[in-house]
């Protein structure tokens, strides 16, 4: 077990350099220079600028100013914004909380949801419930999630509210005037976490039915049948064990969809999370900000992966052998 | 005597061969790979569904200029102040018109011709690279092979949309070069799927028997692995084509994609956020053309997969 882990953990390292490498190469390849728009000002002299880029360490290799800056961001330090001069390590940790509840909360709706209707829609084969919850899958999975999040926000916020019935915020991660509560938050969370899970569900419930298809023909199957055990206790400790089990790697898979799925909705629903903070950053062409987003974003996602491979391991031994 | 049988024998001969090519070349067009595979798609009714809605988006697009011309006899670009949010039907106007009484139908046209063109270019392009870097990468093994597969592993790790936000923040994109950086991240995928293709294929006698022939390693890959990881090609092209319709549709509405005036079915939803207490048309159609394209071609995909390989099936 240890072994396995140290090996996984030994793997995750080039990674990392790779992800830093690339963000660095993108940002570097770009024409113009940060004193570029100095050139055209007839009031700075050439010493100046050649003494400005000395300063900034323009005048360096690429490979030099790249060995400075990783060196920075392993020690934590990813630079300060260009738009308001904050480091970006402090604007990302203030935000990073806000999308890890939204993209944890939205997880968990996905979970709850297929997993059910993929258990009964396997176990109660080509009924009128499989065969609608078979046909809302293939069609959930074709939706688009800006569209999706639209339409959540034209009728619970703003058609609810125009006929009178109790209507949701359409957007924020809490009220402005005086919110900040358990159920104000939860309020808030509650269409952007659904609209974020929605493809997910869709996608889960066909792979959970699928898999609970293949589990239920299993021999172990017809022994806790044959035992004369209730077809309860059947399906939910024998049959639902194993076929839940790859999900676990399916969670993995899903971590950089979800994320790119939280930069849509947190944008859509004025979430203040990681990826509106991404798309703003973008907008202003703020360089250093959105290249510590990237490396952030990659280093979770890696992250996410080496804790589902880990968690598999250690739900099902088979796969350590190799 | 033996000229008798002589000529007897090359009489038969004569005949025998002509009948038996005859029924070989009946039986063999029905019993083609292909021919198989598309008896078994023409049997499946939803993938037939989704053939038929494709194939009616790709000829609106390419109509686009006609239908402008003649059905709705509007030009995209053209404003009307008099004419602003005209209800469906309403004038002229067959699916109304937005703020600026530009006609949405004609715009929903030209939109389709852009997001359809985006992703044709942008699968083509990455069919291109995923097929050439996964192959070289299963054929040559090694190095090579552990180098490549590192790059795709590091690009699997970066979550495409803030790779693409990067990308988008640096460059000012248009249609094409759009279409390149989406494809730039969309091979990934595929490489990895050819790579396990080709080096199951690679071990096959037939292999051998070319290598023992003296056919370079090129012509081996590219003539002899290839085909027979084609079904494997076209079955990811027909399941990432909606996904590269949304991506385009995504990166359009963000306001990083196609930018307007030209119409994209994405940045004409994000229009339609401005104005929707006037219009809930504007919201619900640019939205509709998307899914309905997508799910069409999901559709199709997943047929065309059974069709294939009926292995693949999920």
């Amino acid at each position: 077990m240890g072994r396995f882990i140290l090996r996984r953990l030994l793997q995750v390292i080039p990674l990392l350099i790779g992800i830093s490498i690339i963000t660095f190469a993108l940002a570097n390849l770009v024409p113009g220079s940060p004193v570029s728009g100095l050139e055209f000002n007839p009031r700075t002299s050439p010493e100046d600028i050649a003494r400005i880029k000395d300063n900034l360490g323009l005048n360096d290799p690429v490979w030099k100013r790249y060995f400075i800056w990783i060196g920075n961001v392993a020690q934590g330090d990813l630079g300060i914004s260009l738009r308001n001069f904050r480091p970006v390590r402090e604007t990302i940790i203030e935000k990073l909380p806000n999308t890890l509840l939204l993209t944890g909360t939205s997880l968990l709706f996905a979970l709850i949801i297929s997993i059910p209707i993929g258990v009964y829609g396997a176990v109660r084969r080509n009924s009128t419930f499989d065969n609608v919850s078979t046909a809302t899958a293939v069609a959930g999975f074709s939706v688009p999630t800006f569209w999706l999040a639209l339409m959540l926000i034209l009728l619970f916020a703003v058609k609810f509210r125009e006929w009178g019935l109790p209507s949701l915020p359409a957007g924020g991660a809490y009220d402005l005037r005086g919110g900040g509560g358990l159920f104000d938050r939860m309020e808030h969370l509650l269409m952007p976490a659904f609209a974020l899970a929605f493809v997910q569900m869709a996608a889960w419930t066909r792979y959970i039915r699928s898999q609970m298809l293949e589990v239920l023909n299993q021999d172990y199957m017809r022994t806790a049948n044959a035992k004369g055990l209730r077809e309860r206790i059947v399906i939910f400790r024998h049959g639902l064990r194993n076929a839940v089990l790859p999900l676990v790697t399916l969670l993995g898979i899903a971590i950089p969809d979800i994320f790119a799925g939280s930069l849509i909705i947190e944008n859509i629903f004025a979430y203040p999370g990681i990826g509106q903070l991404a798309f703003n950053a973008a907008v202003n062409k703020d360089y250093p900000l959105i290249m510590g987003i990237t490396l952030v974003a990659g280093t979770l996602v890696i992250i996410g992966n080496l804790i589902a491979d880990v968690v598999y391991s250690m739900l099902d031994p088979r796969i350590r052998l190799d | 005597m033996s000229t008798v049988q002589d000529a007897d024998r090359s009489a038969t001969a004569g005949v025998r061969p002509a009948v038996d090519r005859k029924t070989l070349e009946r039986n063999g067009k029905s019993r083609t790979y292909l021919g198989m595979a598309w008896r078994r798609l023409r049997r499946n009714k939803l993938a037939m569904i989704g053939l038929g809605v494709m194939i009616l988006m790709i000829l609106v697009a390419l109509g686009a200029g006609l239908i402008s011309e003649y059905i709705t006899k509007r030009e995209p670009q053209a404003q009307s102040l008099r004419a602003n949010f005209m209800g469906i039907g309403e004038d002229g106007y067959i699916l109304g018109s937005d703020d600026l009484g530009r006609d949405t139908l004609t715009r929903l046209v030209y939109g389709a011709r852009v997001s359809l063109g985006v992703a044709g270019l942008s699968v083509i392009a990455a069919l291109t690279l995923g097929t050439v870097i996964g192959t070289v990468a299963g054929f040559y093994g090694k190095w090579i092979d552990s180098i490549l597969m590192r790059f795709v592993d590091i690009m699997l790790s970066i979550p495409t949309l803030f790779l693409l936000l990067l990308v988008a923040s640096l460059w000012r994109l248009g249609p094409w070069t759009l279409s390149l950086v989406i494809a730039g991240v969309a091979w990934v995928t595929l490489s990895r799927l050819v790579r396990g293709e080709v080096m199951a294929v690679k071990s096959r006698d037939y292999v051998d028997a070319a290598r023992v022939v003296g056919v370079g390693n090129w012509r081996i890959m590219f003539r002899h692995i290839l085909p027979n990881v084609a079904p494997v090609i076209i079955v990811w092209a027909s399941l990432v084509v909606p996904g590269l319709i949304l991506l385009e549709a995504t990166l359009s509405f963000l306001g990083l994609g196609v930018q307007p005036p030209t119409a994209s079915w994405g940045n004409m939803l994000t229009y339609s956020q401005k104005v929707w207490s006037h219009s809930t048309a504007m919201v619900l159609l640019p939205g509709f053309a998307i899914y309905i394209t997508v799910f069409a071609i999901n559709l199709f995909g997943n047929g065309l997969r059974d069709a294939l390989d009926p292995r693949l099936t999920d």
